[in-house]
């Protein structure tokens, strides 16, 4: 077995790990959240700066945990085609067309969640101030540096992913080429 | 595609196998084969020039055109 293989087959069980955690994550924050849970936890599923000003409930809890299945579920699609991926790599397949598939997946994919997580943002920042006083119920859109920085980052790896495909058409010109 | 390769025929008139045919001309077997059962995508100048010295023929014996 080569280095691709084995740091291959070392990814795809983080990632395989990842996707039966990354749920559970999201459930645990919901029924311990936020009051066992620092404002500035990194895995944080309220956006920064809104303002609770109630106690929060069952009932926001489950609303919570609900908005945040969009994102999640957005976040396992990729991480199982990263798992896809990575099964490809350790077969041995490194330039195949079925891998130029997967990455263009991810990217796209990428891109859907940066959109998903403007809904997000806006979904569970008004559930969460519903029960506010008037004047502290907001629906808040963000786009930060970061989220350039991912959409930026879900362009280059669908372009990377398309000349890998050009990549692909050509080995398998030069395979037929006697 | 309809380019055909004759290229069994010419064997068969010239009473060549193929192992024989690829160990002249330089190339596997697997290539040959390639190009025999008609999924090669493209063919060197330098193997046509091989197979046509070889078999004592000329390109238009093995590559026929048919729309």
């Amino acid at each position: 077995m080569n280095k691709i293989q084995r740091l291959s087959m070392f990814l795809r069980v983080i990632f395989q790990i990842a996707f039966v955690v990354w749920p559970l994550v999201l459930a645990l924050y919901w029924i311990f959240a936020p009051q066992h849970f620092p404002y500035n936890f990194s895995i944080n599923f309220i956006p920064n700066g809104t303002e609770i000003l109630h106690p929060i409930t069952g009932a926001d809890s489950l609303w919570g945990f609900l908005i945040g299945l969009l994102p999640t579920i957005i976040e396992m699609i990729i991480i199982y085609f990263l798992i896809k991926l990575f099964k490809l790599y350790e077969q041995g397949e490194i330039f195949t067309l079925s891998n130029v598939e997967y990455l263009k997946k991810i990217g796209i994919y990428m891109l859907i969640n940066q959109g998903m997580g403007f809904i997000y943002d806006a979904l569970i920042t008004f559930v969460l101030t519903m029960h506010n006083p008037p004047g502290h119920r907001v629906a808040s859109f963000t786009f930060a540096s970061h989220d350039a920085y991912n959409v930026v980052t879900a362009i280059m790896i669908i372009v990377i992913a398309w000349v890998m495909a050009e990549g692909c058409k050509l080995k398998e010109e030069l395979k037929y080429t006697v | 595609m309809s380019i055909i390769i004759n290229l069994d025929v010419m064997l068969a008139k010239r009473k060549m196998r193929s192992n024989e045919l690829a160990k002249e001309v330089g190339i596997t077997e697997q290539n040959l084969s390639v190009l025999k059962t008609g999924k090669a995508k493209a063919i060197r100048l330098t193997t046509l020039d091989a197979i046509c010295k070889c078999l004592e023929c000329q390109p238009g014996d093995i590559l026929e055109f048919k729309p």
